[in-house]
């Protein structure tokens, strides 16, 4: 295991530990490379960021809305962040937290 | 006032289109916006490549129960609802107001209705003991379907898998091909089953770094037909047909 993923899956896992968080997973290029679920989230688990990034050119977030759940999508380096979380949390607790933990990692 | 667009009914389709220019003057930072069904038909659109931005909600909207997005970036940001069978996308010069246009669309969209087809929900898997589709011809085939499945030992999860497998199998052949991420959903509408196919390919550009459109149409042509060989491949094994969604960035 590369070190690019050993940092990826602690970063996912210590994402997975904030309260109201179900799945937290980090994609680089196109390609998950650290993923902590504590549910499964089956066929929608994670997000196309492709398709998300094309819809607007250098985004920095993205916050989506399902019925029984939310999700943020957030660009960190090279990396993107997709993390699922409670729907009774706001997005923006969560990106605070979100950015608190990775404001110290690097990928 | 519930309006129904079909194909061939221009007069709704300019209703629908009416509705769109309202939604766009309402708004100063507005870029564009488009209204859509959900699984991908045009009713009106004010933004460049109606087409992709179609095929790409049809996508993201088919993953699971998604309801709203919004996506800010340096340049702005885009925001999608949405709305019954209908999926408004909108451009911003800047983040809206999502309250005050949520207050907007539920006005001015809300009471449309475009033409959506019925997609038939996967049946949950059936008891052992449960023989009813023999007494019951309409619900026959997908549980021939379903019990097919438990013959072969196979779900959704391995088909996506088997159709994963070959498609990076076969496009590996490639040398230009540096990284290739597929993401695969098997879905079953009737007697169709449907994949949805999202590629990340990232490719060598060379010394200079720079696209070569000529090798990403190629490329993309050649996922396209492969994925449909794969789809029709497997969905023969269940005595299907097959349909194939597919969706290529390349980096």
């Amino acid at each position: 295991m590369k070190l690019e993923d050993i940092i990826a899956h602690k970063l996912a896992s210590d994402i997975a530990e904030l309260e109201n968080v179900i799945s937290c997973y980090v994609i680089k290029d196109g390609e998950i490379i650290g993923a902590e679920e504590k549910q499964d989230l089956k066929e929608m688990a994670v997000i196309p960021v492709a398709l998300i990034s094309e819809l607007c050119e250098e985004y920095t977030t993205a916050k989506l809305r399902f019925s029984d759940c939310k999700a943020v999508v957030v660009r960190h380096e090279e990396a993107e962040l997709v993390v699922f979380f409670d729907k009774n949390t706001p997005e923006a607790v969560m990106l605070s937290d979100v950015a608190d933990i990775i404001s110290g990692v690097s990928i | 006032m519930h309006l129904e667009v079909a194909e061939g009914k221009a007069d709704e389709k300019a209703d629908v289109a009416g509705h769109l220019e309202k939604l766009k003057k309402s708004f100063k930072y507005i870029k564009g916006c488009a209204l859509l069904s959900r699984d991908g038909e045009i009713a009106a659109c004010g933004i460049q490549d109606g087409e992709g931005l179609a095929f790409k909600l049809s996508i993201l909207f088919d993953l699971g129960n998604l309801e709203e997005i919004l996506i800010e970036g340096a340049n702005g940001a885009s925001y999608v609802k949405l709305f019954g069978d209908s999926i408004v996308y909108m451009e911003f010069n800047k983040k809206p107001n999502i309250p005050l246009l949520n207050m907007y669309l539920r006005k001015i969209v809300g009471n449309i209705t475009l033409q959506h087809h019925q997609k038939t929900v996967q049946p949950p898997l059936p008891e052992v003991e449960d023989t009813s589709y023999k007494e019951e011809p309409l619900d026959g085939l997908l549980n021939f379907i379903v019990t097919e499945y438990l013959v072969h030992e196979r779900n959704t999860t391995d088909i996506a898998r088997e159709f994963r497998d070959k498609l990076r199998s076969r496009l590996n052949r490639n040398q230009r091909v540096k990284r290739l991420s597929i993401r695969v959903v098997p879905n079953i509408d009737g007697q169709v089953l449907e994949f949805i196919v999202i590629a990340v390919v990232k490719y060598s550009k060379g010394v200079i770094g720079t696209k070569d459109k000529n090798f990403e149409e190629l490329l993309r042509n050649e996922l396209n037909d492969t994925c449909v060989m794969i789809a029709e491949e497997i969905a023969a094994k269940l005595g299907m047909s097959a349909k194939v969604k597919c969706s290529v960035t390349f980096l």
